[in-house]
């Protein structure tokens, strides 16, 4: 290969790089925006705008006059392009998933948060974006019919709204780690508060959102569909219960070092808040481990009843095939026990049996909880923390095994 | 010249409350700034942010109204390098000047069609990029992959245009070497 190719690949593959049309777009609009919060740009706007344009511009150019004409009608162009700018960025700013411009949409947030100047600002621009996911959610849920294509579309459209909520919380998640790896104690505890305080709210929102999706089970399709978006909805309220353990956990140790009783204060209360989550986390729990145990019952009963009419029906057909019947009986009895439903069932047991104390040991951990923060020591906060993040551990492993306990009973239920 | 006079004016404009002129100035060097941190970095997202920085870094500067912008090309330029600089530092890994995973983007976007030859050229300008000095490898990147003008090289890295054109004419001489090299092995 000689030189001038070279010259000339590396020439053409600069080239062959270029930004997305909507980051440059989106980007773009929120420099501008940026440009218009500062100080400077809003001080101009109250001067006489030609005046002081032309005076500092004659200061270093004196031929300016040839140059500000086609300036002059440069700016005009662009006036022109950029109202089309603004079409697309209001359009993007009222899209929902599956619209063209949502993408653009996403873009524009990025490039928001890209460009705040402070931490604080970005975890609040992030926080603020996920709760943005879930009104685009509550919308799609308020648009929805009956159609199965819709719903189908809706479903699909829910999973991705909520695929960005977990990405966004990813992003908090990220950027609670730097701070905490930062010097800055003081901001770190304002930060964390805020996330907590509104991943609190995510959590709440996104239960209510999720109790509204109805699940029809008429059309396998759509069925499906629902499901899928309901799994991803589960994979984000576990995101954002870890954002919040992770943001109690850094108000609570950035707040023990910090001089001063305020954020030690706040910190304590809002351990309060937690453990009083936690006892009605513990409260579910138990109510979903008897329900589960209810639902074995009642099927362990619907199948006994049905063996047995199986076997009554057999006795009616032929008296004279009576004794064969009984037999016939004994052996079906015999296989029940060992059909694939049965097996099911005692794996269901088993799992439920595992988990069933753990509500129990939750109450003892959390009780240890209440017990030190009841000392009003500030010094014991952390220890309160440990307390509480092993009651959520422990809570977190039930709902994990009961959620495979609630696999397992579906094929019994069919 | 005439370039600069023009984005010199747009600068004025911006500070004068028309915070479109900025607009202007950021569609005219958007693609190149972003081609420019793509090149060193890897990844879309980490380019795009980095690229956002760049030209709100440029605007702090502008705002800050009491500093004398001779070039507006060649401080977003510099601002460019020192963003992709302490975007490495921050990340305690080493300055490389030219991603390996830019690179492979660009040589997997040469299409079936065209001849397999191109691919394996590249492949091979990579590796000779790769082994000249980081210095020569900026200088031949910053010529050749962002179509900088010597001067505009000059006026980025603060040298007289007349110490880059030397140092282009070495870096060049010695990728030549290294392409010789290799066509022999």
């Amino acid at each position: 290969m000689m030189l001038y190719r070279c010259k000339k690949l590396i020439r053409q593959a600069g080239f062959g790089i270029n930004p997305a049309l909507g980051w440059k777009q989106a980007n773009r609009e929120a420099l501008l925006a940026e440009i218009r919060r500062s100080p400077v740009w809003r001080q101009a706007q109250d001067q006489p705008r030609v005046e002081k344009v032309s005076f500092s511009f004659a200061a270093f150019l004196p031929n300016y006059r040839v140059i500000f004409r086609p300036v002059g009608i440069m700016a005009m162009i662009a006036a022109i392009v950029f109202s089309g700018s603004i079409a697309t960025v209001s359009a993007a700013r009222s899209s929902l998933p599956g619209d063209t411009f949502y993408p653009v949409k996403i873009g524009l947030e990025r490039a928001q948060i890209s460009l705040a100047l402070s931490q604080e600002k970005k975890a609040e621009l992030e926080i603020a974006f996920a709760g943005s996911r879930l009104k685009e959610v509550e919308e799609i849920i308020a648009q929805q019919d009956l159609s199965p294509d819709r719903q189908i579309k809706a479903a699909n459209n829910i999973q991705e709204a909520i695929s960005h909520l977990t990405t966004g919380l990813d992003s908090v998640q990220k950027r609670l780690e730097d701070i905490n790896k930062a010097d800055d104690d003081k901001q770190a505890v304002g930060i964390s508060k805020l996330v907590n305080d509104n991943s609190l709210i995510l959590e709440e929102n996104l239960l209510q959102l999720k109790g509204k999706i109805v699940k029809e089970q008429s059309q396998e399709k759509v069925s499906l569909a629902v499901d899928k978006s309901l799994a991803t909805i589960d994979q984000a309220l576990v995101k954002i219960d870890e954002t919040n353990t992770k943001s109690l956990a850094m108000m609570v140790e950035k707040a023990s070092v910090l001089p001063g009783n305020e954020a030690k204060e706040n910190a304590a209360a809002k351990l309060q808040t937690t453990i009083e989550r936690m006892e009605k986390k513990i409260e579910v729990t138990e109510q979903k481990i008897n329900s589960v145990n209810q639902d074995i019952e009642r099927t362990e009963t619907a199948a006994k009843l049905e063996a047995g009419q199986a076997m009554l029906n057999k006795k009616e057909s032929s008296l004279d095939k009576a004794v064969g019947s009984v037999a016939a009986m004994l052996s079906e009895g015999g296989n029940a026990t060992s059909s694939p439903e049965v097996v099911n069932q005692d794996a269901l047991r088993q799992m439920v049996k595992d988990v069933e104390n753990k509500p129990e040991e939750a109450k003892k951990t959390i009780e240890d909880a209440k017990k030190i923060l009841g000392e009003n020591d500030t010094s014991k906060l952390v220890d309160v923390l440990n307390k509480v993040r092993e009651t959520n551990s422990i809570v977190q492993d039930a709902r994990e095994k009961l959620k495979s306990a609630e696999t397992l009973f579906k094929p019994v239920e069919k | 010249m005439q370039s600069n006079i023009e984005d010199r004016y747009l600068l004025e404009a911006t500070l004068a409350g028309d915070e479109e002129a900025f607009g202007r100035l950021y569609d005219k060097y958007v693609a190149g700034i972003y081609r420019y941190v793509s090149f060193r970095v890897a990844g879309k997202e980490i380019a795009e942010d980095l690229s956002a920085e760049v030209f709100l870094k440029t605007w702090q500067y502008v705002k800050q109204g009491n500093r004398q912008i001779e070039n507006v090309k060649a401080l977003l330029y510099r601002i460019a390098a020192n963003t992709v600089i302490d975007h490495y530092r921050q990340g305690g890994k080493e300055y490389l000047a030219l991603s390996e995973d830019s690179w492979n983007q660009i040589v997997d976007k040469v299409s079936l069609s065209e001849e397999a030859q191109k691919k394996d050229d590249l492949r091979q300008v990579y590796q000779a990029i790769k082994s000249l000095s980081p210095a020569d490898r900026e200088l031949v990147l910053m010529r050749y992959s962002n179509d900088l003008s010597v001067n505009e090289i000059a006026d980025i890295l603060g040298k007289t245009p007349g110490t880059v054109r030397t140092a282009l004419h070495r870096a060049l001489k010695t990728l030549k070497a290294i392409i010789k090299n290799r066509t022999k092995t």
